[in-house]
């Protein structure tokens, strides 16, 4: 339903997107990536909100930014949380319905507040909503008119556990009815929530694609650095490299060596029992690189020819 | 389109905004009664020069930039156009609609004060309908300008005043070439020409190119934010 082909977008000399191809088909897919990483960016694109600087998008066949046609089909929840002031909740979703041109604006309203679990008859005005019912309220309208291509920029930020959780359902009961529905998060949990088709962005680049379980594969499958403080570093630094689970490891000062491991998960299991047999007690073990954007970089820097 | 007219209308219409125009309109008012009570015999003349500095050259303006350049052009700053932008509708039609709602506050908010000046000063029912038709012309014509003007440049406000404070009310006063750039001095001329009367200080047009450069200025700026308005990059 959408195709992406050799996208490229840059703002002055800031490169946001580079040489991105991919296609997006029916059902859910969640664009992965870290703050920054050029998410919003494609997303503008693919609604047309902006031109690409390179490359071309279709999306179900059309161009998003000059085909008017396309945005009957087409449903956007932004990043930004603003939302016009001085009106409720129904008023925007029904200005939403009336625009697209549906024949009962205020009824398919009503519905589409009521999915996101808010309160058509609320006449509060939205600048009193907390930012969880704002989330919310920019759901119903991107819904409202049933789009064929429903894509949502960061659409669980700022909702509870709760909610969170209902909203993943609402997702995944979308993207069951011969839709395309895409969602982009920064956090691996969320979009292992949605247990969709993944695309992993990371500095403008598509570093990975896949199903949730094969990119949690790649991501485990990398060099891991850990910090391990130790009663007797040199002792516990000669066992390690003995016991064949890491590949290299030196000296920090402090009574800490770090070492690096392919094999991560033999690794854990064999420091207990190492331990044990040395005769060394562990005062620390410390993750050096398990932040999700040190992650990123290794996908995109392990695609690169 | 109705809830987005109403939409909009709420969105640009303030209590701040709506109180600050208010006294401002009161202010004319009473300069026009202290015309009426200071010198009644030229209080015609007066009230013209009166409408003409006051209200064509600064009022209308004033009222118009605000207006004009929170409709659409707030939407784009604060990144909420993307709710109208992204709907199947003709862009023409969300500027029709722009236009209609500004407008909406526009007109009363400027022929209000300056009906009221007439009565006040006690000046002709030719002035009454004279003023009437070259206030509403050049607040179409500001209106249109300055909503283009709003969604493409940051800080229109700004900018908007310095122009009508800087070019509307003072280099266009300087010559017949500035003046000619001037919707001021379009507006000014329908004004002497409908109240067959001479408007002191003012670089007069004749009455048909004033009405057509008016009405074309209005067009222009329809045009114009409708052409950015389709080639925006909405955040």
């Amino acid at each position: 339903m959408i195709e992406i082909r050799n996208v490229a977008k840059w703002y002055g000399g800031v490169v946001a997107l580079s040489g991105l191809t991919a296609t997006i088909g029916r059902g859910l897919s969640s664009l992965l990536g870290p703050n920054g990483a050029g998410k919003s960016s494609l997303i503008r694109i693919l609604c047309g909100l902006t031109s690409p600087s390179q490359g071309s998008v279709r999306v179900m066949g059309k161009d998003p930014r000059t085909s008017r046609e396309i945005r009957k089909d087409i449903g956007l929840v932004p990043q930004q949380e603003r939302l016009p002031p001085g009106v409720n909740a129904l008023e925007f979703v029904a200005m939403a319905a009336s625009l697209q041109g549906l024949p009962d604006p205020a009824g398919a309203a009503r519905k589409a507040i009521e999915t996101v679990e808010l309160d058509p008859n609320d006449r509060r005005h939205l600048s009193s909503y907390s930012k969880g019912m704002r989330q919310r309220v920019k759901i119903a309208q991107a819904i409202v008119h049933g789009p064929r291509v429903l894509i949502l920029d960061e659409p669980l930020n700022g909702l509870d556990p709760r909610q969170r959780s209902r909203m993943a359902q609402l997702f995944i009961q979308l993207g069951s009815e011969d839709r395309c529905v895409l969602v982009s998060s920064h956090v691996l949990e969320e979009v292992q929530e949605l247990s969709s088709t993944v695309l992993v962005l990371a500095e403008g680049k598509l570093a990975a694609e896949g199903d949730f379980h094969a990119i949690r594969q790649l991501l485990d499958d990398r060099p891991h650095r850990i910090r391990l403080r130790s009663t007797d570093p040199l002792r516990l630094a000669s066992g390690l490299m003995g016991s064949g689970t890491v590949s290299a490891v030196q000296t920090a000062g402090d009574n800490a060596i770090v070492i690096d491991t392919w094999t991560v998960s033999p690794f854990r299991r064999r420091l207990p029992r190492l331990t044990q047999e040395l005769g060394v007690r562990l005062l620390e073990v410390a993750p050096l690189d398990d932040d999700l954007e040190s992650v990123f970089r290794y996908l995109v820097a392990r695609r690169s020819p | 389109m109705i809830s987005l007219y109403r939409i909009l209308l709420r969105i640009s219409v303030t209590r701040g905004r709506l109180l600050a125009f208010l006294a401002g309109g009161a202010l004319l008012d009473l300069i026009a009664y202290a015309v009426r009570v200071s010198d009644y015999a030229n209080r015609e003349t007066d009230v013209y020069q009166l409408l003409d500095l006051a209200a064509l050259a600064l009022y209308v303006p004033v009222v118009a930039l605000v207006f004009s350049t929170s409709s659409l052009g707030d939407l784009a700053q604060d990144g909420t156009l993307v709710y109208v932008w992204l709907r199947p509708v003709a862009r023409w039609k969300v500027v029709l609609v722009a236009l209609a709602s500004t407008l909406t506050v526009v007109l009363p908010m400027t022929l209000g004060p300056v009906w009221l000046a007439i009565a006040l000063a006690g000046a002709s029912w030719q002035a009454f309908w004279a003023i009437t038709a070259s206030t509403t012309m050049a607040a179409c014509a500001y209106t249109a300008v300055f909503t283009a003007f709003g969604l493409r440049v940051r800080h229109a406000l700004i900018f908007g005043l310095g122009y009508v404070l800087i070019w509307e009310t003072g280099v266009a006063s300087l010559g017949k070439g500035p003046a000619a750039l001037s919707i001021r001095h379009y507006a000014e001329s329908l004004l002497a020409h409908l109240g067959n009367q001479t408007v002191p200080g003012a670089i007069e047009a004749d009455l048909w190119p004033a009405v057509i450069v008016l009405a074309a200025v209005t067009l222009a700026g329809a045009t114009l934010t409708t052409i950015l308005l389709s080639r925006q990059d909405v955040a």
